[in-house]
């Protein structure tokens, strides 16, 4: 595998979309604030009720870096090409940015509608269980040492990972776990307007977890280089 | 309102810093490299 | 060597060792021990209807981190000596050499459930005799799950640095369906209802994917 001459399609596109994908993000991002604004206000909930436009989003981000991890692990162990790794490490990094965004957004919404910062609803409870199991992730990451090992370990995690968020759901629903959330919100249980405030949340949160995962990658890639320069700097 | 705000303040300065945290990287890593590049010609010739 | 022979082989190796020095089997028992007492001086004194529901989510945390700290040393033997390079360059396939230790550890976790069970059941006065079958086998699927990734992240928390505080961190949330459905089943059972299907069934397929993704993942984890 020679990767000084020819550099792997992840990194040659992660570079590449950086500044396009932070335009794209720019410009969902201004349309849906616009119409988060001019959204109807719910009924019951009242205002409060648009925090939905940027928790569920966020929600959806997060369970896109982790399955994105989980993928490039079982494709890193596969090929052995290390472009996958960073991508993975760079995919369940900003992944658990949305995560904690998730986290934080849904107490607010608690505390403003319920009255309390937290219950143990169930999926509460599974995005919790999503958070530790990627900060192990990470911390897996920085204990190891050597770079084709971290990334072999990292892998494996990544991979038996993705079963677990999956079968945390059946398990969770099994406990009998307390559902404050509606089960059905992506069938058309918001209300008339809201469809499109919704729609367009998460398609600039996307946005924006796509343009930071390809710099967040390119960083990635920068270093490794940065490393071969060094290496070779050396050797001379 | 104010638990409105907070959670779309929240998520947007969430999500600055941390782009801010990942430009920074990339741009001290562009100039470490670019600083390699420039710099390890005069080394050999120096060697 | 074909892989059912590297199993036996691996397992009368680990058994050998176990019952040569006994120590890990010793440090499990006495911790998980230490753990009843201190639910009992940590918990208020339960009216006795409350008793059943409340032991079967003790006994398996219980069960979860004397498992942690036996899986721990799982493979500080290994280290020394530089046995794991040596069974990485064995011809052999390194599935049938996971699921020796894994079995080594699956028995020396029923062997610290059942001793641990009973001094529940002395401690909290149950009477578990009748429940003996039912109760065993929820034990073991439980057991089949937490050895299987145990046994993975044991090799792989080993070549770590700070593997003793790594272990229970990446442990812990992925064992987290097993303790659900585990202590959900064993919960009925202690209330006198019948077999619950629904987290059995659970237990079932979670101890598989985790076995097969376990398997195929040890692979990876020696190549050095």
């Amino acid at each position: 595998m020679n990767s000084s001459t020819t550099t792997h399609w992840i990194d040659r596109n992660a570079a590449k979309l950086g500044t396009p994908s932070l335009l794209l993000a720019l410009l969902l991002t201004a349309v849906w604030a616009v119409s988060v604004v001019t959204a109807p206000v719910d009924s019951a909930q009242g205002l409060i009720q648009k925090t939905l436009y940027v928790h569920v989003p966020c929600a959806f981000a997060a369970y896109m870096g982790f399955v994105i991890t989980g993928l490039c692990g079982i494709m890193y162990l596969w090929k052995e090409e290390t472009a996958y790794d960073r991508l993975a490490y760079a995919a369940a990094e900003v992944g658990i940015l949305f995560c904690s965004l998730v986290l934080i957004t849904g107490p607010i919404w608690a505390r403003g509608t319920w009255g309390k910062w937290w219950s143990w609803d169930a999926r509460l409870a599974v995005t919790v269980l999503l958070w530790f199991l990627y900060l192990a992730y990470l911390l897996l990451r920085s204990f190891s040492e050597g770079s084709p090992r971290t990334a072999r370990f990292a892998a494996i995690y990544g991979v038996v990972g993705v079963p677990v968020i999956i079968l945390n759901y059946f398990a969770i629903d099994l406990a009998g776990g307390r559902a404050m959330h509606p089960d059905n919100l992506e069938q058309g249980s918001l209300g008339a307007g809201m469809g499109m405030p919704f729609l367009l949340g998460v398609l600039a949160i996307l946005a924006i977890f796509f343009h930071l995962l390809f710099t967040r990658t390119e960083v990635e890639t920068l270093r490794a280089e940065e490393l071969r320069t060094h290496l070779l700097s050396d050797s001379h | 309102m104010n638990y409105l705000i907070a959670s779309y303040a929240v998520v947007l300065g969430s999500i600055l810093l941390y782009k801010a945290y990942v430009a920074r990287e990339k741009a001290t890593l562009k100039r470490s490299l670019a600083g390699f590049k420039t710099a390890s010609p005069q080394e050999s010739k120096a060697g | 060597m074909n892989g059912y022979r590297v199993l036996v082989a691996v397992l009368h190796k680990e058994m050998l060792t176990e019952w040569r020095s006994r120590d890990r089997v010793i440090a499990m028992l006495i911790f998980s021990l230490l753990v009843v007492v201190i639910y009992h001086f940590a918990l208020p004194e339960l009216p006795s209807s409350e008793v059943p529901s409340t032991v079967s989510g003790l006994l398996w945390s219980a069960y979860l981190f004397a498992a942690i700290l036996g899986l721990n040393r799982s493979f500080s033997a290994e280290l020394e000596n530089h046995a794991l390079t040596g069974l990485a360059m064995a011809p052999l396939d390194r599935g049938w050499i996971f699921l020796g230790k894994a079995l080594a550890n699956f028995i020396l976790l029923i062997f610290i459930q059942a001793l641990t069970a009973t001094a529940f059941a002395l401690g909290f006065d149950l009477d578990l005799r009748s429940l003996f079958l039912p109760l065993a086998g929820i034990f073991a699927l439980g057991a089949v799950g937490i050895t299987s990734v145990g046994t993975l992240f044991a090799a792989i928390a080993v070549r770590t640095r700070n593997q003793e505080l790594l272990l229970p961190l990446l442990l812990l949330p992925l064992l987290m369906p097993i303790l659900i459905a585990a202590t959900t089943a064993t919960r009925a059972l202690l209330l006198g209802e019948p077999v619950p299907g629904t987290p059995v069934r659970m237990l079932v397929m979670a101890d598989t994917i985790f076995l097969v993704l376990s398997f195929i993942c040890f692979e990876y984890v020696l190549d050095d």
